[in-house]
């Protein structure tokens, strides 16, 4: 089952002369369950088609279908919805609000949906994540590799239809890094959980069921590792 | 409670300094805003009591009304109150004080004792047409005490030109004997600012009526347009017309109270005081704005990482922008109670000693007191809500603009667009640091003007 579709997406930032093409006509498409690795060197234009796949940036042209809707054919607000519900965002800088605790961040997509936590799923969440008994830290008290499991938590909460990850382990030593790319891999496995991550570690993207190579804005290779 | 709600709650907490700035401006400006109207109010409060201390407590003096239509004028709809008065006429006091020395006799009826600014020092009010009540300074010139009788011979003024003396013509002079029952202050209200004397009496069916008509006075149950009223209430009781000043009808009205009370006939006067506190709010609200705007941009630009992150995670603009107005929502919470509450307190004090001042300069002056009306303080409120919405809309709307894309690659580093040149003579006066703080001040224009702008308004409102 096809959960992304990518159509000739393009994105360019400024005009004439100095315009960059950060994006030139990317088309891809994701079955539900696959773990893909995108790979590239820095200013590729991988971090680009992330934004664009997770709907926080805008692209000069082309469509993304997640779940079959074409999310730039949403409004604003209704595509800020359809983010908070179907994409779990995880970034290099963790990016977990400074003011609220771990229980708050995690929880963040469904209280800003209004909606009431379900206590289970939080408990088994960061009973996976092995953050259970830091609930109530303030993200600055954690460790970096404690806060990257607060914001995967954060991703996975609402059992979104992809997570995204942006360089989860960029700013993590060796040990935390592998244990976070086992814990992608092991969501991916227990809920079947659709998964892009952006790396330029070959060892991590290796692991991955999937890698996608960028360069100059285009897709130069495309394999599948394992099934 | 809401996430965001408790985001915004604990970022204020978080950020304790800048909080309370932010509501001590709130608190100052609804302390300026309610003082503005407070004192408006009080010294309105005052110029009306002068008002019908000096011209009396009624709208408008019917003259010449048939008795029997005075039933019907104080049943008409758009009349609050009215009273039955009679001008006697005058009296010749040979006291020797002055040349002219003379009494006025007004008769009232017990609406008319009850609604007129009679101030008893001594005894009680009169209870029918043979007793009278007269100024306490009359006691030493008639040598005349509380219980004994007075005997008047009551006409009317005429001046005659050969001597060109004013004097009480031989013509329908009327004698009375009245029972002094009570001593007053001296009436302004009912001699004017003449040098008479003053004497009220009851007004009963015993007492002569000059062909059977009587003074009506009258109070409005609002007393806008007030010829208008006026006409429309004579025809309606079908007065007799003769040519008077505002029209067909024999009538004068009480321009003073009537101004104070917002209903000038004279509207420029009501135009000219109401503008002039507008004028003063909205410099206050002005000033205001441009502070808590700051604060609020400020608050805002400190947390757009934050709020690009909320944006990330699926918060939609609006639920941003709300936000935002949350914050100043709760901070007016906070802030404007007190505000109100020291603004009435310190318009108290100024009033107490502004009384003493007057009092110690003008004797006899009007009192002046504090008078906190719910139309003043709501003014301010609605005021202070303006003003929070003026200081949030652009800040909540620039929170709202932040997008998740903004914050991720978020840098906050200072940026110059010129290289900005050194000023040899700041270097010269102040140092290094007079060159960085110029250097600074440059960098940021907008700041720079904000700052320069609300300490000119403020040093504007002091004096």
């Amino acid at each position: 089952m096809e959960i992304l579709r990518v159509e000739n997406l393009s994105k360019h930032y400024g005009k004439g002369n100095t315009q960059v093409k950060a994006l030139e006509d990317v088309s891809l498409s994701v079955k539900k369950g696959e773990f893909v690795a995108i790979i590239g060197p820095s200013g590729s234009g991988k971090s680009t088609l992330l934004h664009l796949i997770g709907g926080v940036d805008i692209p000069t042209e082309g469509k993304v279908y997640i779940d079959d809707t074409n999310i730039y054919n949403l409004n604003e607000s209704s595509r800020a919805v359809f983010r908070r519900r179907q994409v779990g965002l995880v970034y290099q800088f963790y990016n977990l609000i400074p003011i609220l605790n771990v229980k708050e961040n995690i929880t963040l997509p469904i209280l800003l949906d209004g909606k009431k936590v379900q206590k289970d799923k939080l408990k088994e969440i960061v009973n996976t994540l092995g953050i259970a008994d830091r609930m109530n830290y303030l993200p600055n008290q954690l460790s970096g590799g404690q806060q990257q499991r607060v914001s995967i938590g954060r991703a996975l909460i609402n059992n979104p239809a992809l997570l995204l990850a942006d360089e989860p382990t960029g700013n993590l030593d060796s040990k935390n890094s592998e244990e976070i790319i086992n814990l992608l891999k092991m969501s991916n496995r227990k809920y079947k959980q659709t998964i892009i991550i952006i790396t330029h570690d070959e060892s991590i993207a290796l692991q991955a069921n999937r890698v996608i190579s960028i360069e100059d804005g285009k897709i130069v290779k495309d394999e599948v590792l394992r099934k | 409670m809401n996430i965001l709600r408790a985001f915004t709650l604990s970022s204020l907490r978080k950020n304790k300094k800048r909080t309370i700035v932010t509501i001590i401006a709130i608190i100052l400006t609804a302390a300026m805003l309610t003082g503005v109207t407070t004192l408006a109010t009080s010294f309105k409060d005052m110029f009306i009591r002068q008002a019908i201390n000096s011209n009396g407590n009624y709208h408008i003096r019917y003259n010449y009304v048939p008795i029997e239509s005075a039933k019907y004028l104080n049943s008409h709809t758009l009349v609050d109150k009215s009273f039955i008065s009679n001008t006697l006429g005058y009296s010749e006091l040979n006291i020797n004080r002055t040349a002219e020395d003379f009494l006025k006799v007004v008769a009232y009826d017990d609406k008319g004792l009850e609604l007129q600014p009679i101030k008893l020092i001594e005894g009680r009010l009169p209870q029918n047409s043979r007793e009278i009540i007269i100024e306490q300074n009359l006691v030493d010139f008639l040598d005349i005490e509380i219980g004994q009788e007075l005997s008047l011979k009551i006409g009317y003024k005429t001046f005659i030109e050969e001597t060109e003396q004013t004097v009480i013509s031989d013509i329908e002079l009327q004698e009375y004997t009245f029972e002094v029952v009570g001593l007053t202050e001296r009436n302004l209200y009912q001699v004017g600012y003449s040098l008479d004397f003053g004497a009220v009496t009851f007004f009963d069916e015993q007492l002569h009526l000059q062909d059977g008509h009587v003074e009506v006075s009258v109070l409005l149950n609002n007393p806008k347009n007030t010829i208008e009223k006026a006409n429309k209430i004579a025809s309606d009781v079908k007065l007799p017309t003769s040519q008077g000043f505002y029209g067909n009808y024999n009538y004068f009205l009480n321009r003073e109270l009537l101004n104070w009370q917002g209903a000038s006939v004279n509207q420029a006067f009501v135009y000219f005081t109401e503008t002039a506190a507008l004028i003063i709010m909205l410099l206050v609200v002005i000033g205001a704005v441009i502070v808590i705007y700051n604060s609020f941009a400020i608050s805002i630009s400190e947390r757009k990482k934050q709020f690009g992150m909320l944006r990330s995670v699926g918060a939609t603009a609006k639920q941003i922008k709300r936000t935002v107005y949350w914050e100043g929502f709760v901070l007016s919470l906070i802030g404007v109670p007190i505000g109100i509450i020291s603004g009435i307190f310190g318009i108290f004090i100024t009033l107490k000693v502004a009384d003493s001042i007057l009092q110690d300069i003008f004797t006899g002056a009007e009192h002046i007191y504090l008078v906190v009306s719910p139309f003043a303080v709501l003014a301010a409120i609605a005021f202070m809500v303006i003003t929070i919405f003026l200081s949030t809309v652009i800040p909540a709307r620039k929170a709202a603009k932040i997008s998740p894309i903004d914050a991720i690659r978020l840098t906050t580093d200072i940026t110059t667009s010129k290289k900005s040149r050194s000023n040899p003579i700041a270097k010269f006066l102040f140092g290094i640091e007079g060159d960085i703080a110029l250097k600074n001040l440059k960098r940021n224009r907008k700041r720079y003007f904000a700052t320069i702008l609300s300490l000119f308004i403020s040093i504007v409102l002091f004096i």
